[in-house]
């Protein structure tokens, strides 16, 4: 199992991948072999299944906008929102960002019809069933009697009653994940692994020897997918994989995890000594084939971003509808 | 920026963190989907993230490797899920909370209980300030006490689970070379050189 097995291992890992990679042959994305989908973006991967991740993208129309922009903007511009966003009440702060994410994602991403579909349809289909699902675990006794909604009883099993009230509570907790979540995907969706590690290695002054080790992690993983079907078609032939229930599945995991961890550190002591032949770090700057640029554009995108934002709290703050405090729980209705 | 660091080291961490993200699969995907209709299951699951950094750090017994490890797990993660750069801080946050106990004693010592203690130390504050977001200060009084305690007992299981895997990946002989030696000195052989036992 220490060897690579040939034939069916997947291609050897290019040491330096920007430059090493041939750009002909549609080598699929590591993206779209193993992400394990969250339900509400499982369509995300397939967009760019046939492009090669190293080489030069594909020009882009220019109203997509956000393929344009470095993708260090495109996180930074959110971010403080999404620190704010923790600590927001209320529905209608997060509901303004997730208008303002799927619409700056329908404008200025390039996005499959299934991507799509997921963003307009399934994003609010997710939201309905979570303030539900979060809704039933809304103690009755926290919420105040006198309002308008804790009377509104939208069903009832025997004594306990799920009230109007109690669903906005978890509709509450819904938006702001969601929220999170499409502001992280103005990034997600829009940046290939390669673009992100160059912005980091040249913007931001990442270490490049971290960067392009992530790189080649990325390579790593089908390998070890392949390599931990192995050791389990050998545990099931020798019978040792028997028992079920969750304890079971436990120590299943340990016993798989010994050898795939032993035979990952090997693989990667002989991608490490390639790389150390081939003089990987031997020199503190390193050049570049694509370089990576903060535009103006980038400046502009973030500096807009921050004011709308800006403008999106003090409007809801003023206007009653949800604080930043656990004591305003008011909903706004 | 140079970074004294060997090739080795860097790829073994990434080795490390790829490897245990895909045997982590079926937790992360029971955490996403099962989760939100459950929301206690958070943190039952809170300690699983930790597991790949424990292990490395309790293998390679190197400075800043748990550290290294969250940050190209956290490269892989922000390249392999929709989520993009935030999955760079979130394991950035989950590896320090590996490293900083470790770092404390100045890396003389990884005894098992300093990971407990720091994962416990962690976990508690981290339960408390997840509640709000969650919307779990709106449940009945015991769920609020559950969530800060499940969340504290998974991460004392994730601890155990990166403390055992790490344990039978040393008897295997895969890091040597990498690792610094255990040195445990007492007090009585002051005078004498202390030799490494590994």
């Amino acid at each position: 199992m220490s060897a690579a097995t040939p034939g069916t291992a997947p291609t050897p890992t290019p040491p330096t991948p920007t430059p090493v990679t041939p750009t002909t042959p549609a080598t699929p994305t590591p993206a779209a072999q193993t992400t394990p989908a969250t339900p509400a973006t499982g369509a995300a991967g397939p967009a760019s299944v046939v492009r090669d991740p190293y080489a030069e993208q594909a020009p882009v129309s220019g109203i997509r906008f956000l393929h344009h922009l470095n993708p260090l903007a495109k996180f930074a511009a959110p971010l403080p929102v999404m620190l704010a966003l923790i600590f927001t009440r209320g529905v209608a702060i997060p509901l303004a960002f997730i208008v303002l994410a799927l619409g700056l994602l329908v404008i200025g991403a390039r996005l499959s019809g299934r991507a799509l579909a997921a963003l307009l349809l399934g994003v609010p289909a997710a939201i309905l069933v979570l303030g539900f699902s979060f809704g039933i675990w809304v103690d009755p006794a926290r919420i105040e009697g006198a309002s308008a909604a804790a009377s509104v009883v939208i069903f009832a099993i025997g004594d306990w009653q799920f009230t109007l009230a109690a669903y906005l509570v978890g509709l509450a907790t819904a938006l702001r994940i969601t929220a999170l979540l499409m502001l992280s995907l103005l990034a997600g969706l829009t940046t290939s692994g390669p673009e992100l590690v160059r912005a980091l290695v040249q913007n931001l002054r990442v270490p490049y020897r971290i960067g392009y080790t992530a790189l080649a992690a990325l390579r790593f993983v089908p390998r070890f997918g392949h390599e931990l079907e192995v050791i389990r078609a050998a545990h099931r032939v020798r019978g040792t994989d028997a028992g079920r229930g969750p304890v079971a599945a436990v120590r299943r995991t340990i016993a798989t995890a010994i050898p795939l961890l032993a035979s990952a550190i090997r693989h990667a002591e002989r991608v490490a000594l390639a790389m150390d032949a081939r003089a990987f770090g031997a020199h503190a700057t390193r050049t570049e084939r694509t370089i990576s640029r903060w535009r103006v554009r980038d400046t502009a995108f973030v500096v807009a971003f921050w004011v709308v934002s800006a403008a999106i709290y003090w409007w809801a703050l003023q206007a009653g509808l949800g604080g930043v405090t656990p004591d305003r729980t008011e909903v706004g209705l | 920026m140079r970074l004294n660091v060997p090739t080795r080291l860097l790829l073994t961490c990434a080795a490390i963190g790829a490897a245990a993200g895909l045997l982590l699969i079926p937790a992360f995907v029971l955490s996403t989907t099962v989760a939100p209709a459950i929301p206690l299951l958070y943190a039952a699951f809170a300690g699983v993230w930790s597991v790949p950094f424990v292990v490395a750090i309790a293998l390679i017994r190197q400075p800043g490797v748990a550290l290294l490890t969250s940050l190209i797990a956290g490269l892989v993660n922000a390249v392999l899920t929709p989520q993009g750069p935030s999955a760079i801080l979130t394991c950035l946050m989950i590896g320090a909370m590996v490293e900083i106990p470790l770092a404390i004693g100045l890396y003389r010592s990884f005894r098992p209980w300093i990971f407990y203690v720091g994962a416990g130390v962690f976990a508690f504050p981290y339960a408390l300030y997840s509640m709000p977001f969650l919307g779990v200060d709106q449940f009945p009084l015991w769920a609020q006490i559950a969530y800060p305690t499940l969340s504290v007992l998974s991460n004392l299981a994730g601890v155990w689970l990166g403390l055992l895997i790490a344990r039978r990946l040393d008897r295997t002989g895969v890091a040597r070379g990498l690792q610094r030696p255990v040195r445990r000195p007492k007090a009585t052989d002051a005078a004498l050189e202390p030799t490494p036992a590994a």
